[in-house]
């Protein structure tokens, strides 16, 4: 089922002189079983979004529903949340603290009060999706390098099995090879397992090649919630609220200054090479 | 052109509290001209950070074994150094951080940009002179009365950046600068490089994994496993795609289009490295088939 925000206003530090308002009456439908990137400036609201899905935020006014429960209503089913929309903080990996990789992925599952064949089962299963082998299960977390922490503390949550996967920037600060490696064993999961996956990130790029959808917040809310040619059909309206496109998308909005035609809008170096070769290889037969 | 710093058969190693020691960067030979502008690419771990610290001596003796010199504005920095030589090194070679955060230490924008040259015991008049100066020259006059929490990520990035500046240095390194920016963000940082390169007494020094980032820069180093890979202008190291893809790194999507078209036999000319480069030769490309 979808996750709903149903008028929800969440202010920092009510009564105080820091007082901020992060969302004012957000009406927001995540649709299911996809990969949904959530885009936007610096300070429009998508890690107050993140942490108010799985109930570690609470809403200051309005609903956010989860399968369909109002997930505020129970605070005996708060836990029981936690473990159903799995959150992936921005640079999680300062965030172990176990003495091996392994007990640290296992600490999850072990709050969920599941047996130790279960709780095993699910740290190997989550460390083969992310690429630990198991000598480095007994590692300490600080003897690993930091993409191999990065995909532990992703493997921590995947090991909860959570029906919602919300991470916050999964790909900040890794190499060209390392993003598109982390953001592919997502891409597979998602397909594999056909749960909800919510991505944020400042990369046009990783979201035009990854997401299924695209949901563009501004100061003011969802500046825009759809598909990627919806989405970067208008690169100076994302300018004018701190955006961008895709390089590629760049490129052939110039190119059609210029005078060259395409038939569909283009944000993918894949998509881009297929049409330019069949303009080519049409030009070619005439 | 004066190289103002000069590195020489550098090998350093890491050492824990155990005394082993980790080796992180190995026979390492660069130098860096005053005013060029040099971004430093590599995988995670490929030692581009620690090679950073080296020059700027946030790493030291202290830190692990360091074999071979380093000499930065004509002064051995991997030798017997007072800690009023490394203070004045510090200040001379600038660094701006992933975090802006971590690097913002007062209540107001003109405070925080002061802090540095009232560290060095500078009047109050040339103080206000270069906090006036520096602020402009980030493009953020207008803000000096502004709180920095409440600036946006490329803002307090370039608060961060304007603080190193009023310290007058002759080098600044910018480590991950807009690994946690927004494109805006970004977008504005990379303007400020530029135009910081532009005035020419600033040698620059940008580590990035943004491919597109280090295609203005006037030389790209590639570092692997703790050595130098490549080094070159951004035009011959973008064009060695393979190499590249091979050190687990990735060449700007223009650039992947073109190398794409090659391969399959369309293109024959340069590959471009930026937009509008890439349009033109997009639209010749396909004028010729016409």
């Amino acid at each position: 089922m979808p996750i709903i925000f149903d008028n929800v206003t969440y202010v920092y530090g009510e009564n105080t002189p820091f007082e901020h308002k992060a969302l004012d009456g957000l009406d927001l439908t995540i649709e299911e079983n996809m990969i949904t990137g959530l885009i936007g400036q610096t300070g429009s609201g998508k890690s107050t979004i993140a942490q108010l899905c799985n109930g570690l935020y609470k809403p200051t006014s309005g609903k956010v529903f989860v399968d369909g429960e109002d997930i505020n209503a129970d605070k005996k089913k708060k836990k029981e949340n936690f473990f159903r929309v799995g959150l992936v903080f921005q640079y999680p990996e300062y965030q172990l603290f176990e003495d091996t990789v392994g007990h640290d992925i296992a600490y999850g599952p072990k709050n969920m009060g599941l047996d130790d064949g279960e709780i095993a089962r699910r740290v190997a299963d989550a460390a083969k999706f992310v690429g630990l082998d198991e000598a480095s299960l007994e590692k300490s977390p600080f003897d690993i390098s930091g993409g191999q922490r990065r995909r532990a503390a992703i493997a921590g949550i995947v090991a909860m099995e959570p029906k919602y996967l919300i991470l916050d920037e999964p790909a900040a600060g890794l190499d060209p090879q390392g993003r598109d490696d982390i953001l592919t064993k997502i891409k597979k999961y998602q397909r594999e397992k056909g749960i909800s996956v919510v991505i944020i990130s400042h990369s046009m790029e990783d979201m035009a090649k990854y997401c299924d959808k695209i949901i563009v917040l501004d100061r003011h809310g969802v500046y825009k919630y759809g598909t990627k040619a919806e989405i970067f059909a208008d690169p100076h309206a994302l300018k004018d609220i701190g955006l961008s496109v895709p390089q590629i998308t760049k490129l052939m909005y110039r190119a059609q200054m210029l005078g060259v035609n395409f038939e569909r809008p283009l944000y993918t170096v894949g998509a881009a090479f297929e049409d330019i070769m069949k303009m080519l290889d049409g030009e070619g037969k005439k | 052109m004066e190289n103002i710093i000069e590195i020489k058969d550098l090998n350093f190693s890491y050492r824990d509290s155990e005394g082993n020691l980790y080796p992180a960067l190995h026979d390492i030979n660069l130098s860096f001209g005053r005013g060029t502008y040099t971004a430093i690419l590599g995988h995670n771990g490929s030692g581009k950070s620690t090679l950073a610290k080296l020059i700027n001596m946030v790493l030291t003796r202290d830190d692990g074994q360091i074999d071979g010199t380093i000499r930065v504005l004509g002064k051995e920095i991997t030798g017997e150094m007072t800690d009023d030589d490394a203070y004045d090194i510090q200040c001379r070679i600038g660094m701006v951080h992933q975090n802006p955060d971590n690097q913002i230490v007062a209540t107001t924008v003109e405070e925080d940009v002061a802090f540095g040259p009232e560290n060095l015991g500078k009047d109050p008049a040339e103080i206000r002179r270069i906090v006036t100066e520096t602020l402009a020259a980030v493009g953020m006059e207008g803000h000096e009365k502004s709180a920095p929490h409440r600036l946006s990520g490329g803002q307090k990035q370039r608060i961060a950046v304007a603080g190193v500046l009023a310290m007058q240095p002759e080098c600044i390194i910018f480590d991950e600068s807009t690994a946690m920016l927004d494109p805006q963000g970004r977008d504005a940082i990379m303007k400020t490089i530029d135009e910081l390169h532009k005035r020419g007494d600033v040698t620059i020094i940008t580590i990035t994994h943004y491919m597109n980032e280090a295609t203005d820069a006037d030389r790209v180093i590639v570092l692997d496993h703790g050595g130098v890979f490549m080094d070159g202008t951004p035009e011959e190291i973008f064009s060695q795609v393979e190499a590249l893809h091979s050190v687990s790194l990735d060449v700007p999507q223009v650039t992947e289009l073109f190398y794409e078209l090659k391969k399959a036999g369309r293109y024959d000319g340069e590959l471009p490295l930026h937009t509008d480069e890439g349009a033109q030769a997009l639209a010749n490309l396909l004028r010729i088939k016409r």
